[in-house]
């Protein structure tokens, strides 16, 4: 699991691990039924405060992410595809809003928009 | 517990012990040259001047704090200071007196063991007198200050003594009776030796009553 | 159990020049709690007044739950470090651990061999021959060896280069690891305490000006910063220690002010270190 803390940052440390440790989850590279660190285990290795990585992990539990199961440890959880699907779909809602709003801002019509969209996807494409 | 304290007293004094054989030399030289006696006496003088530095090491390095944390009673470390002491200053008679022994038989052949006896209950009973005037400062007082003032009661006495025993003295019957009780003693050793170890109790006792409660409490 | 490790209410001392004034915290069972204020701010009273080596005017000190006048057998389950040490100068490391472990009941001679290992402590050094650092770490050691459940440290980072000071952290953060245990941790090193603490109490001039979650501490205050004009009679009567210069003024402000500042102004989150200055500015103004 990899978790990196930026101090700098402006958003606040728990909600940090909380994005990151969900993005490992949902990417898959954190398999359901594996055992996640304990709260005081992970808050020794971020040097970060109980109660900071206590409402990280209490949030992804109540995010439905993970299971916290009292002297035993963290589990994940098994993520239904379905809730899964939708979780991603709602990201990308999300983020298409943001690129929409930025391109209105630059008074692109909506093919010009569609016309970058291509573009980029060609690009990745390439790339990859 | 106070066993442990009594250890710890012991430890405190490690800084000491390269010095204390050394000085050990004096009276066994003194002991040669001038008197036996004197030796003791001379002795346990030294050692009482070492426990007044045990209260030196031990203020230099906080122990007031190490005895604050330490799961103990407060003012057991006054208690495990007079009976350290003790144990120091009797631990040291009997060596002396071991000391008087040899150094009597290779310097005269024999051994006095009368006189060496007298002079071990007066040398005892002064040591005893001298920490029990002395402790009370010590525990009262910072280290520097203690020593100074310590000196005060004998200055006191010396002040009031003197005068009042030239003036005694004067008094031929009161002196007579000195004489009497003197030689009474003399000829008497055991009641001697119980009466100064008696009166050496009675000193310590009161002398640790009172350390208890005026010691410092604040550090 | 006690959901509290310690629990002071209402501590008093009076100095010639210096008073405690009516000092209460309580620190969880399971958390870190910092103890914050400038030098002279009461932070070592506090404590040594935990340890009886003060006497206490009034006010009540509970550790575990129970309260501590007239008993000394709690101090089996805590340990403290000072910025000080408390040995014989010319003890070896060796004779520390012979002269202090006798008097706990579960002292543990394998931790604290560990703990000299792990700190790379030599046995046979006497500790008049040992770095403000090196003290520290022996000072840790033997605080470490008999498993107490409350660890006090007193300023241990002031003599600390930052290395040994990240290496504090991971100690104090692995010594909760066990949730039974808990850390009161007073420094005026604020970095230290910004990532490890769960809980604050800052301390200015014997009397606390906030005491709880570290987060909401942040939560509660900002810094505020603006040119004179817009500094307002209004907002200047809400504003804690404010500093005015040529250029503008910052000051602290407690959220629940936040209508009076206009939009000119910025706000800032607060960091520990301004809110002492700003709480500091405050004492003396008045």
């Amino acid at each position: 699991m990899k978790i990196i803390i930026q101090n700098s940052s402006d958003i606040p440390i728990y909600q940090q691990i909380y994005e990151q440790i969900k993005e490992e989850i949902l990417s898959g590279k954190i398999k359901e039924g594996e055992v996640l660190p304990s709260i005081r285990q992970l808050s020794r290795e971020l040097k970060v405060s109980v109660i900071t990585t206590t409402r990280a992990y209490t949030d992804l539990e109540n995010a439905g992410y993970i299971m916290i199961v009292q002297g035993k440890g963290c589990f994940v959880k098994e993520i239904n595809a379905n809730i899964l699907e939708e979780k991603i779909m709602s990201d990308i809602e999300k983020h298409f809003y943001e690129i929409w709003k930025c391109a209105k801002i630059l008074k692109k019509t909506d093919e010009e928009l569609l016309d970058i969209i291509r573009i980029l996807m060609e690009d990745i494409k390439n790339e990859q | 517990m106070i066993r442990h304290l009594i250890m710890l007293d012991f430890y405190a004094m490690k800084p000491l012990t390269k010095f204390m054989f050394p000085f050990l030399l004096v009276p066994i030289i003194l002991g040669v040259v001038a008197d036996l006696g004197m030796s003791i006496m001379v002795t346990l003088t030294f050692i009482v001047f070492m426990l007044n530095v045990v209260f030196l090491i031990t203020e230099r390095s906080n122990f007031n704090k190490l005895y604050g944390i330490l799961p103990i009673k407060k003012s057991a470390n006054v208690l495990s200071r007079y009976l350290f002491s003790l144990i120091v200053i009797f631990t040291t008679a009997i060596i002396s007196f071991v000391l008087f022994i040899i150094l009597s038989v290779i310097t005269k052949g024999t051994v006095n063991l009368e006189y060496g006896i007298q002079f071990l209950a007066i040398s005892v009973f002064v040591a005893i007198l001298f920490i029990s005037i002395q402790y009370p400062f010590y525990f009262k007082l910072e280290y520097t200050k203690a020593s100074i003032m310590s000196i005060l009661p004998y200055i006191v006495c010396f002040a009031i003594g003197i005068p009042l025993i030239n003036y005694l003295m004067g008094n031929q019957e009161f002196y007579q009776k000195i004489i009497r009780i003197i030689r009474y003693f003399q000829s008497n050793m055991t009641i001697f030796v119980l009466c100064v170890l008696g009166l050496s109790f009675l000193f310590i006792v009161a002398s640790y009553l009172l350390s208890k409660k005026i010691q410092k409490k604040e550090f | 159990m006690s959901s509290n490790a310690l629990e002071i209410r209402e501590l008093t001392k009076t100095f010639c020049d210096f008073k405690l004034d009516g000092v209460s915290f309580s620190l969880p069972t399971g958390f870190i709690m910092g103890l914050v204020g400038k030098n002279g701010a009461g932070k070592t009273t506090t404590i040594k007044l935990i340890f009886d080596l003060l006497k206490k005017e009034n006010g009540l000190i509970k550790i575990f739950g129970n309260d501590i006048t007239n008993n000394y057998d709690f101090k089996q389950d805590i340990a403290v470090v000072f910025d000080d040490l408390y040995f014989i100068e010319d003890w070896k490391i060796t004779d520390v651990e012979k002269a202090v472990s006798p008097f706990y009941k579960k002292w543990d001679t394998t931790t604290f061999q560990f703990y000299l290992d792990k700190f790379n402590l030599n046995r046979k050094k006497k500790i008049k021959e040992c770095s403000k650092g090196m003290k520290l770490k022996i000072s840790l050691a033997v605080a470490l060896s008999h498993q107490a459940r409350l660890l006090i440290l007193d300023e241990p980072t002031s003599g600390l280069d930052p290395v040994a000071r990240d290496e504090l952290l991971d100690i104090l953060l692995e010594y909760i690891e066990n949730e039974n245990n808990s850390v009161l941790f007073s420094t005026h090193i604020t970095s230290d305490l910004d990532k490890i603490a769960d809980y604050l109490t800052i301390i200015n001039n014997g009397k606390v000006f906030y005491t709880g979650l570290k987060d909401e501490l942040f939560e509660k205050y900002c810094i505020v910063k603006g040119g004179i004009e817009d500094l307002t009679p209004k907002l200047d009567k809400k504003l804690i220690g404010v500093r005015k210069g040529k250029t503008g003024f910052s000051a602290l402000l407690n959220v629940t002010d936040m209508g009076y500042i206009t939009d000119k102004i910025v706000v800032e989150r607060a960091a520990v270190d301004e809110i002492l200055i700003h709480i500091d500015r405050k004492e003396k103004s008045l």
